[in-house]
């Protein structure tokens, strides 16, 4: 009884909730547009033609590359808790779900790099391909075809640590010429197409992992 | 276009009822990953491509498969009540 | 205007599944619908004549990736918590 009435409080509350901040945030007033107009000045310096990844790997690239760190530290957190959870998963291994797998996993790996390429002028970027690069991974991993070999765990780990790497040591080589994480115009580009390549492979291996250790077999 | 707008925030409000207050959880994580997908039309509209591109492959796509894979783990385990 | 009412009802929606619920899986699915609310409201305070502010586009991908790593750890604990949980009732 006393439930209910903590329910009905709880709705009428929240409902009130609902009215008043639908008011204050249809009355807002949109922000000044100065940071708008300094990014369209800045757009040139860059050295990529579109705004969300000039912003993302050059005027905030600290943000990215501390999101990195998040993102393999939870990984490192869910490999602590590994032992806790292991049992043995499905597993769909025949004729049909093979031939799928082979013909699916070469258009999605495709795909993920021509997003990959294209987020220099359009949308698109790193952090989308290596979803999909991981979402392939992830189907690749479920099916288990017999052509499917799993790299040492070494490897793996170089592999989930060099985004993170390789993103700190052009940080520390542009320390040479300016401030950290700061580019000059004529190598900027290139050094936003290969930090994109690197932190697809590696985010596309820790989004995975976050799937695949999960569903580890157990060994015998 | 008001009534392609009105129809997809009519949809997602909808899948969002839906998520809350069911009592299934298995049909909860099935609507929660439609969810994901109309939100990317949502974004679509808004003119964010970027994030409709990730929120397809991320919010979908990953978190509704390790979703999926840990009600079937509760499930196995005989604790879906945890 | 629309998109902002949207986004707050889900907030809200979230906020009270958050609440209500008493499975932690059922409160990591209404929390990933609460941020969806709030991702919603703030591109869509900051979008003017139709195009996204580039700037809130770069923050809220950031904050797309952060919560699925945050909501891929919850679930991995949510694992542990129900595993030890049938240990300790074994042992008694």
């Amino acid at each position: 009884m006393r439930n209910k009435t903590f329910h009905s409080l709880l709705y009428f509350l929240a409902f009130w909730l609902f009215v008043g901040l639908s008011f204050i945030l249809t009355n807002i007033n949109t922000l000044d547009s100065s940071m708008h107009t300094k990014l369209f000045e800045a757009m040139p310096h860059s050295g990529v033609t579109h705004e969300v990844t000039a912003v993302l790997l050059n005027f905030r690239a600290l943000d990215t590359l501390l999101e990195v760190g998040v993102i393999l530290l939870s990984l490192i957190a869910i490999h602590a808790l590994e032992p806790n959870f292991r049992y043995t998963p499905l597993s769909f291994e025949n004729t049909i779900t093979n031939t799928f797998v082979a013909i699916l996993f070469p258009l999605i790996a495709l795909y993920a790099f021509y997003i990959l390429y294209s987020g220099s002028y359009q949308s698109g970027g790193a952090f989308s391909a290596s979803a999909l690069l991981a979402g392939g991974i992830i189907i690749l991993r479920l099916v288990k075809p017999r052509s499917f070999f799993v790299p040492k765990e070494l490897i793996l780990r170089f592999l989930y640590v060099s985004g993170l790497f390789y993103f700190v040591c052009v940080g520390m080589i542009s320390l040479f010429f300016g401030s950290f994480l700061e580019y000059r115009d004529y190598i900027a580009s290139f050094y936003i197409i290969s930090i994109e390549s690197v932190l697809m492979l590696s985010l596309g291996a820790i989004l995975s992992a976050y799937f695949i250790n999960a569903v580890q077999r157990v060994k015998p | 276009m008001l009534l392609i707008d009105t129809l997809l925030l009519v949809l997602l409000l909808w899948l969002g009822f839906k998520i809350t207050f069911t009592k299934d959880h298995f049909n909860a994580i099935i609507h929660f990953i439609v969810f994901g997908m109309i939100l990317a039309l949502a974004w679509v509209r808004l003119g964010a491509f970027d994030l409709a591109l990730a929120e397809i492959a991320l919010g979908a796509g990953i978190t509704g498969a390790l979703l999926l894979d840990t009600i079937t783990f509760l499930k196995k385990i005989g604790r879906e009540d945890a | 205007m629309l998109f902002i009412i949207t986004g707050v009802a889900l907030f809200v929606l979230g906020l009270l599944g958050v609440i209500v619920h008493k499975e932690f899986l059922r409160k990591l699915i209404s929390l990933n619908v609460f941020t969806s609310g709030i991702f919603l409201i703030f591109v869509s305070t900051t979008t003017r004549e139709d195009i996204a502010d580039p700037i809130v586009i770069a923050l809220v991908l950031t904050g797309l990736v952060v919560t699925l790593g945050a909501s891929a750890f919850a679930m991995m604990l949510i694992r542990a918590y129900a595993k030890e949980s049938i240990k300790e009732s074994d042992n008694v």
